[in-house]
């Protein structure tokens, strides 16, 4: 099968893209950098003139996995030019992928990755896919105009597209300056590990590895809708520090500070994606803890 | 209060500056065109108010104590095409552009969004916390707007409300809307033709009633999404009733079925009426009445 996956170079795109070459299937890789790979096409899918060169390369595309998106460092502060990258990248360029998919006649689903952040504030946990959505931050209202083109598309092209919501996607090279990944890097640098407030709310983060087996999933069962992936009743702050400090068997202390930010507690419900793609979270969080460490001892994430 | 209207030049805007000026507030038009009659008192700006040029227009604007933002793109695509593009920059991105560039925050931002949020109602009246899955892409742009500006808002510390016009008829609307097909084809000794079976549930708001609405939200110190609509469901076979009875006498519509794809639509307005104080006026058979005799837009 051939399938395009956007944002092939990125932290959950390089994982989609080993699996789907390890099951045989012939991957077209677009990011917005050159060079991850040979062969991979370059583009930004927000410019106008870079996709118009682009899709003719494309070839027979089949099924599309477009995990693209600009995701700000800290997606709370709402800065304007968050909005701005946020509403180029994420909503114009979801929009103006799918307009020129409308010329691959081979097409057969589409997966795309969304975020738990189009829910906004949790008015039950965990949340399941029927949660109003009423998203807090310019990247979560940007990815949930993504999923509203797909679903568009889906009902024009009449074809199975799935969005799959993530919460926090952790693991090796993990990016993103967040509760479990600062705790990480605080650990290898021998820092202690710095709670705000009791540590005792809630957060869901899936493990890169399963986060691309949920994308696997959804593209060979042909998924339609939107799904939650996460693990049904996630971590306390309290939980992920002490297993990074566990697996990180080194001097750091736990040290708590005053609270920053009012408490929420945060989980997706999944037990839909269990039931029709047959995804559950497999690694456990120590494991991929310990994989994430080991990939900044070694340098693999100095970012 | 010195208020802004960006698309003031539209059907809806001149309806907007025309109660504004009336309520001895002072306007500045924003629009991408000239109005084609300026009115007494206003100020128009020609400018472009997608996300790029949006920071100009709001320095032109100068100090405004309220926003309404009405400029919009008006197609219907149930398809993601090069629209898109357009669609977000000036209904989500020119909004968002134009609030951060002002000098100083304004009290009240008006987003006129669009019952096109909701997308196929799942029950009736479609009330503010039905789900938001439109079913076109301007559909898309006005939630996503909706969001961005509820963020932006907060953010800068504006008071934001969004209303949800239904379908807005009245003098100066764009002839290919059904209410002016009717009409005119009355006026021409024509029984009005219905696709369909006529039993298709409309929800028509009269563009005064809208301009109220707008008007309420300026001045009420309410916050969020509010539907505006008639609160007095038709069906489309009354509309054509309706208007033929402002013909000659005898006159009938003439149902010419076939499938018409249409979406029963009907909207609570309860939350308006509690919230903003907003009760519709004009009564739909003496809104036709108005726009058969030819009131001025």
């Amino acid at each position: 099968m051939r399938v395009l996956v956007t944002g092939a170079g990125g932290h959950l795109g390089r994982r989609v893209v080993d699996r789907l070459e390890s099951a045989g299937h012939d991957v077209v890789g677009l990011s917005r950098r050159p060079g991850p790979r040979a062969g991979w096409i370059a583009c930004d899918l927000a410019s106008e003139g870079d996709l118009a060169r682009a899709a003719p390369s494309w070839g027979a595309i089949e099924v599309v996995a477009h995990l693209a998106a600009h995701v700000p460092e800290d997606t709370a502060r709402n800065a304007p030019e968050d909005f701005h990258a946020t509403r180029r990248a994420n909503a114009l360029g979801t929009a103006a992928l799918l307009h020129a998919l409308a010329v691959a006649p081979e097409l057969r689903a589409v997966v795309y990755a969304s975020t738990f952040e189009v829910y906004g504030p949790p008015s039950r946990c965990p949340i399941d896919e029927a949660h109003p959505t009423l998203p807090q931050s310019y990247y979560g209202a940007s990815k949930l105009a993504g999923e509203k083109y797909l679903s568009l598309f889906a009902a024009d092209r009449r074809l199975p597209c799935a969005s799959l919501r993530f919460p926090a996607i952790y693991g090796r090279g993990d990016p993103v300056r967040r509760a479990l990944g600062n705790f990480i890097r605080a650990a290898a640098a021998g820092e202690d590990l710095v709670i705000h407030g009791d540590g005792l709310d809630r957060r869901d983060l899936v493990e890169a590895g399963d986060a691309a087996e949920a994308v696997v999933l959804s593209i060979e069962r042909r998924a339609d809708g939107v799904f939650n992936v996460g693990t049904g009743r996630g971590f306390t702050i309290r939980e992920m520090a002490e297993a990074v400090q566990k697996v990180g068997g080194g001097t750091s202390r736990l040290v708590h500070r005053d609270r920053v930010r009012p408490r929420v507690d945060f989980a997706l419900d999944a037990s839909k994606a269990h039931a029709i793609l047959g995804w559950a979270p497999r690694v456990p969080l120590e494991e991929g803890i310990r994989d994430q460490l080991e990939g900044v001892r070694s340098g693999a994430a100095s970012s | 209060m010195r208020i802004a209207v960006a698309g003031g030049a539209g059907f809806l805007g001149r309806h907007v500056v025309r109660r504004l000026l009336e309520g001895g507030d002072e306007v500045t038009t924003l629009d991408g065109r000239p109005p084609v009659r300026p009115l007494p008192g206003e100020r128009t700006v020609v400018c472009d108010l997608s996300a790029s040029a949006a920071p100009a227009a709001a320095r032109v604007a100068e100090e405004v104590e309220g926003v309404v933002w009405l400029a919009a793109t008006i197609r219907q695509r149930t398809r993601v095409d090069e629209t898109a593009r357009e669609d977000l920059e000036l209904m989500a991105g020119g909004p968002v552009a134009f609030l951060g560039a002002l000098a100083r925050p304004p009290r009240a931002l008006v987003y006129l969004s669009s019952i096109q949020v909701y997308g196929a109602p799942r029950r009736l009246p479609v009330e503010e916390e039905h789900p938001t899955d439109p079913i076109t892409a301007y559909g898309v742009a006005k939630l996503y707007a909706e969001h961005v500006l509820r963020i932006a808002s907060v953010r800068i510390g504006v008071r934001f409300v969004a209303l949800r016009p239904s379908f807005v008829y009245g003098p100066g609307q764009h002839p290919g809307n059904v209410i002016p097909i009717f009409i005119d084809a009355v006026r021409r000794g024509e029984s009005p033709k219905i696709f369909g079976t006529g039993r298709e549930i409309r929800d028509d708001v009269h563009v005064d009633d809208v301009a109220r609405a707008i008007e309420l939200a300026l001045r009420r110190p309410a916050e969020g999404a509010f539907n505006v609509a008639s609160g007095e469901p038709h069906t489309l076979l009354e509309v054509a009733e309706a208007i033929c009875r402002l013909g000659p006498p005898g006159m009938k519509p003439n149902i010419v079925g076939g499938v018409s794809g249409w979406l029963d639509r009907w909207f609570s307005v309860d939350r308006a009426r509690s919230a903003l104080g907003f009760e519709p006026r004009r009564g739909f058979e003496e809104g036709l009445r108005g726009m058969w005799a030819g009131e001025g837009a």
